[in-house]
C-alpha cells in the first residue's frame, strides 16, 4: 500500500476516534434509515406507477443536505456526521454500481440479438451516437466548457429500460417493437459505458491536467477498455463454467458474488474501469453458458437492498443551491431537448439503412426518452473521478438526476403512445 | 459522550479517508475475503465440515498477527480496515438473532417449555459455579474468578444456528438448542450485571453495591428489547403478509431487522434480544407461511461469510505465549465445557426431556464469541487499574472464541446427525 498517509493522523488514534464517536453504530443507524426510506419509496412509486428507481431517487432528494438544512432543529453537527458517514460507506455504492452494470451485461443475450437481426445494431448505433453528438454539440454551443459537453454527450447515449418495460407489460404489448426496444435499450447502455470510458481521458485533457492530444491519449483508453473487457470475460467464463456444474445454492451465490467483487477489485488494482469489467462479466456469464444457470432469482434478491441504497444515496447527492441558477436551468433544458432530438433523428436515419419493421422504425424513438440507472451511475462516476472540477461535476450530476427524473416520469407517456399507435397494445 | 482530545477533527478524517482511498481498500478486503470464502465453501462441502468452521479458520489465517508475516502488507492499515468493517458483523448478528427467533414456534416450545427453562437455568448456573470455583482454586483472585464465571455463562448462537440450518435439522433437539442458545445471552447479561458490581467492590476492597444497577438496568435492557422487537416483528409480518411483490417483502423484512437493531442500540437495549423477538413475532403472529426464509437465506450467505471470517481475525497470537495465560485458558475452557454439558444433561434428565435432548443437548452449547468478547472487553476497560488481569481475561476469551467456534460446530454437527434430526445431502 502507498505511503501517502497524512502525517497528522495516527492510525491507532483514528481507530480510537472511530470508537469514541461510535461510528459503527452510526453506520447502522444510517443504513436503517435508508431502508425505511426505501420502503416508503416503493410504496409511493407503486401507488403512482412510477419506476422504483425514480421513487428511490426522489426520496434520496428529500434527505439531501440542502433539504435537511431547512429543518431548523437539526444541529449542524448532524450534517457533518451525515456527510462523513456517506463517504465512509462509499464502498457500498461502488459495489452496488458494479452490480448494476453486471445486471445490464447479463441482459445482453447474443441469441436474442441474432433473432432480432442486425437492424437492432444499426438502430442502436444511430440513436445512441445521435443523442451523444447532438447533445454534446448543443451544450457546447450555448457556452458550456468542452469537457462538460463531452461527458454529458456520453451520458446522453444511455436510456433506461425500467419504465419502458413497465408500460409494455401494462399494455401486454408484444411484437417486434417491444422486443426490439428491449434489445436496443440494453445495447445503448453498453455503448454509453464504452463511450464514457473513451471520452473521460479526453475530457481530462481539456481540463488541463498537462496531457496533450496525442495518439497515446486515444490508444491508452482503448487498451484499458480491452484489458477490462478481458478481465470480465475471463472471470465470467470461469464463473459460468463452474456454476453450470453445480446445484448447490450457497456455492452459486458465493460464486456470483466472488466474480463481481473480484472483477471490481482486480480492475481497481490495475486502474481500469470496473464498470466495463463488470459489464463484460455479466455478458460472459449470460452468453458462454450453454444452459440457463438459474441465478437470476438469487441475483434479484441480493441486489434489491443494494440498489435501494445506491439510488437513495444518488438522490441525496443532489444540491439544490446550485440548481437555481439560470445557467444551470438553460443547460439542463438544452441537454434534455437535444438528447431527445438526437435519439429521434438517429432512429429516423437508421430507418434508411436497416430493414426493420416499419412499425419499429416509426415508433421506437418514442420509447428511448427515459434515462435512469446507468445515466445516474455514470454521473456518479463523473463526480468521483473529476474531483479537480467539483463545480462542473456536481452540475453534471445534478443535471442528470433532474433530467432522469423528468424523463422517467414523462417518458412512459410517449412509450404508451408508441405501443398504442403501433397496434401492439392490447386494449 | 467523551469527546476525547484528538488532534484532528471530522473534516480532517474525511479528507484522510478520501486521500487514502479507504473505499477501494475496503473493496479489496471484501473481495479478498469473498474469494477465499468461496474456496472455503468448496473445501468444506467436499470434506463435509460445517462451513462456519472453514470461515473461522480462514479468519484466523487472516488475523493481523499472521498477516504481519507477509511483508507487503501494512499491518496497521489492515487492522484499521478490519475494524472499519465492524458494523457488518453487527448487522450479521442481527440476522442471526432473527433466524433464532423465527425458529421458535409457540407450538414446539409449548411441550418443550419446561425442559428448556430447566436447561437454561441449570447449565448457566453450573458453568458459572464451575468456572468461578476452579479459577479461584488455582489461586487467581476471587473477583477475577467471579467475572470469568459470569462470562462463562454466555453462549454464541451464530455458529450453532448455522450448522443446524446447513444440515436442515428439525426436531425436539434442534428446537431446544435454538431456544436455549437464544435465551442464554440474556441470562449471561443478567449474570454479568449481577456479578460485575460485586467483583468491582471486591477489587477496590470496599463493599458498595448499587442495587439499581444490579437489577433494574438488565431488566430494562431485556424488556425494552422485547418490546421493540415484538412491535417491529408484528409490523413486519403484517406488511409482508399484505405485500405480494418480492421487492417489497425483502425490503420490509430487512428494514424491520435493522430498525429494531438501531432503536435498541440507541436506547441501550439488547439488540440481540430485540431481533430474536422480531423473528419470533414474524413466525408466530402471522396466520400463513410468509415464505421469506428463501430470500433470507440468499441474503445472509455473504453476510455470514464476512461475519465469521472477521470473527476469526479477532484472535491475537502474539499475546498468548505466557504460561499463566495458557493455564488459565485451559482451566476456563475445561470447567466451562463440563459445566455446560453436565448442567444441560442433568437438567434435561430431571425435566423429562425427549431422549435426543438428554443425550446431545450440551454439545450445541459450547461456542462463545460476540457477547462474551464484548463482556471481556468491558472488563478490560473497567479494571484499567490492573491492566494485566484485564488483558488476561480478554485474551482467554479470544482464544476460547477461536477454539470453540471451530470445535463447537463440529460437535453440533455430530449431535444433529447422531440424533437423526439433521441430514447430510
Amino acid at each position: 500500500m502507498e505511503n501517502n498517509i497524512d502525517p497528522t493522523i495516527e492510525l491507532e488514534n483514528l481507530q480510537e476516534w472511530f470508537h469514541v464517536y461510535e461510528l459503527q453504530t452510526k453506520a447502522i443507524y444510517l443504513i436503517a434509515f435508508f431502508l425505511v426510506l426505501a420502503m416508503l419509496a416503493i410504496i409511493v412509486s407503486k401507488k403512482y406507477s412510477l419506476p422504483i428507481v425514480v421513487g428511490y431517487v426522489l426520496f434520496g432528494i428529500l434527505i439531501s443536505p440542502d433539504i435537511l438544512n431547512l429543518i431548523p432543529f437539526l444541529e449542524s453537527e448532524f450534517h457533518s456526521w451525515y456527510e462523513f458517514l456517506i463517504i465512509k460507506l462509499d464502498y457500498i455504492t461502488q459495489i452496488a454500481l458494479a452490480f448494476i452494470v453486471f445486471t445490464i451485461g447479463t441482459e445482453l443475450s447474443l441469441r436474442t440479438f441474432k433473432r432480432l437481426g442486425k437492424s437492432i445494431y444499426i438502430i442502436t448505433i444511430f440513436e445512441a451516437l445521435g443523442a451523444a453528438l447532438i447533445s454534446a454539440a448543443a451544450v457546447y454551443l450555448i457556452g458550456a466548457p468542452i469537457y462538460m459537453a463531452l461527458l454529458l454527450g456520453s451520458i446522453a447515449a444511455a436510456s433506461a429500460p425500467a419504465s419502458t418495460i413497465m408500460v409494455l407489460k401494462e399494455y401486454n404489448a408484444e411484437g417486434p417493437l417491444s422486443s426490439t426496444l428491449m434489445a436496443v435499450v440494453g445495447l445503448d447502455n453498453t455503448l454509453a459505458l464504452i463511450l464514457f470510458a473513451l471520452i473521460s481521458p479526453v475530457a481530462m485533457m481539456f481540463i488541463g491536467d498537462g496531457r496533450v492530444l496525442s495518439l497515446q491519449l486515444l490508444v491508452i483508453p482503448i487498451i484499458e477498455i480491452v484489458a477490462a473487457v478481458l478481465i470480465g470475460l475471463g472471470i465470467g467464463y470461469l464463473t459460468q463454467h463452474y456454476i453450470s456444474m453445480i446445484d448447490d445454492k450457497t456455492k452459486k451465490v458465493v460464486a456470483i458474488l466472488t466474480s463481481v467483487v473480484l472483477s471490481s477489485a482486480v480492475s481497481l488494482v490495475f486502474g481500469l474501469s470496473s464498470l466495463i469489467a463488470n459489464l463484460a462479466l455479466g455478458f460472459a456469464i449470460r452468453n458462454f453458458a450453454e444452459k440457463n444457470l438459474q441465478i437470476s432469482e438469487y441475483l434479484d434478491t441480493l441486489t434489491i437492498p443494494l440498489y435501494a441504497m445506491f439510488f437513495i444515496f444518488a438522490g441525496a447527492e443532489i444540491r439544490f443551491t446550485q440548481m437555481g441558477s439560470l445557467v444551470f436551468l438553460i443547460t439542463a433544458f438544452v441537454f434534455l431537448i437535444s438528447r431527445i432530438i438526437g435519439k429521434i433523428s438517429g432512429v429516423v436515419l437508421a430507418g434508411h439503412f436497416s430493414d426493420a419493421d416499419p412499425v419499429v422504425k416509426k415508433y421506437i424513438g418514442l420509447g428511448l426518452f427515459p434515462q435512469g440507472g446507468v445515466a445516474i451511475a455514470l454521473a456518479f462516476s463523473v463526480q468521483k473521478q473529476f474531483t479537480q472540477i467539483p463545480d462542473t461535476s456536481l452540475m453534471i450530476f445534478n443535471m442528470v438526476i433532474l433530467t432522469a427524473a423528468l424523463t422517467e416520469i414523462f417518458g412512459p407517456l410517449f412509450t404508451k403512445e408508441a405501443v398504442i399507435r403501433s397496434g401492439e397494445a392490447e386494449e | 459522550m467523551n469527546t476525547g482530545n484528538f488532534s484532528f477533527n471530522l473534516v480532517e478524517v474525511e479528507k484522510w479517508l478520501t486521500i487514502n482511498n479507504i473505499a477501494d481498500k475496503e473493496i479489496y478486503a471484501i473481495s479478498f475475503f469473498i474469494l477465499f470464502a468461496f474456496l472455503v465453501v468448496l473445501i468444506s462441502k467436499k470434506y463435509r465440515v460445517p462451513i462456519v468452521v472453514g470461515y473461522v479458520f480462514l479468519g484466523i489465517l487472516f488475523s493481523p498477527d499472521v498477516i504481519s508475516l507477509v511483508p507487503a502488507v501494512d499491518t496497521k492499515f489492515y487492522t484499521f480496515v478490519l475494524a472499519d468493517l465492524d458494523y457488518i458483523t453487527q448487522i450479521a448478528l442481527a440476522f442471526i438473532a432473527f433466524t433464532i427467533g423465527s425458529e421458535l414456534s409457540i407450538k414446539h416450545i409449548r411441550h418443550l417449555g419446561k425442559s428448556i427453562f430447566y436447561i437454561v437455568v441449570i447449565q448457566s448456573l453450573a458453568a458459572f459455579v464451575f468456572v468461578a470455583a476452579v479459577v479461584y482454586a488455582f489461586g487467581w483472585p476471587l473477583y477475577m474468578a467471579l467475572l470469568l464465571g459470569a462470562i462463562a455463562t454466555a453462549t454464541a448462537p451464530a455458529a450453532t444456528v448455522m450448522v443446524l440450518k446447513e444440515f436442515n435439522a428439525e426436531g425436539p433437539l434442534t428446537s431446544t438448542i435454538m431456544a436455549v442458545i437464544g435465551i442464554d445471552d440474556a441470562v449471561a447479561l443478567i449474570f454479568f450485571s449481577l456479578i460485575s458490581p460485586l467483583s468491582y467492590s471486591l477489587f477496590q476492597g470496599k463493599a458498595v453495591l448499587h442495587y439499581r444497577e444490579m437489577f433494574l438496568l438488565p431488566l430494562i435492557e431485556i424488556f425494552g428489547a422485547l418490546f421493540v422487537g415484538l412491535f417491529f416483528g408484528y409490523l413486519g409480518q403484517f406488511l409482508i403478509t399484505n405485500y405480494e411483490e418480492k421487492t417489497k417483502k425483502i425490503l420490509a423484512l430487512i428494514t424491520m431487522i435493522l430498525l429494531s437493531s438501531s432503536i435498541s442500540i440507541y436506547f441501550g437495549f439488547s439488540a440481540l434480544i430485540a431481533n430474536m423477538a422480531v423473528g419470533f413475532a414474524v413466525r408466530n403472529f402471522s396466520k400463513k407461511n410468509l415464505q421469506v426464509s428463501e430470500y433470507l437465506e440468499t441474503l445472509t450467505i455473504p453476510l455470514y461469510a464476512l461475519f465469521f471470517i472477521i470473527a476469526g481475525t479477532e484472535i491475537r497470537f502474539s499475546e498468548m505465549g505466557s504460561l499463566s495465560f495458557l493455564l488459565l485458558a485451559v482451566i476456563y475452557l475445561t470447567a466451562r465445557s463440563i459445566g455446560k454439558i453436565g448442567g444441560a444433561t442433568f437438567a434435561a434428565r430431571i425435566s423429562g426431556a425427549p431422549e435426543a435432548v438428554k443425550k446431545y443437548v450440551g454439545l450445541g452449547l459450547l461456542p462463545q464469541s460476540g457477547v462474551a468478547i464484548a463482556l471481556a472487553y468491558s472488563v478490560q476497560q473497567q479494571y484499567a487499574a490492573d491492566p494485566k488481569i484485564g488483558m488476561l481475561i480478554f485474551n482467554t476469551l479470544l482464544l476460547t472464541a477461536a477454539l470453540t467456534e471451530v470445535i463447537g460446530p463440529l460437535l453440533t454437527k455430530y449431535a444433529v446427525i447422531q440424533s437423526g434430526e439433521g441430514k447430510i445431502q
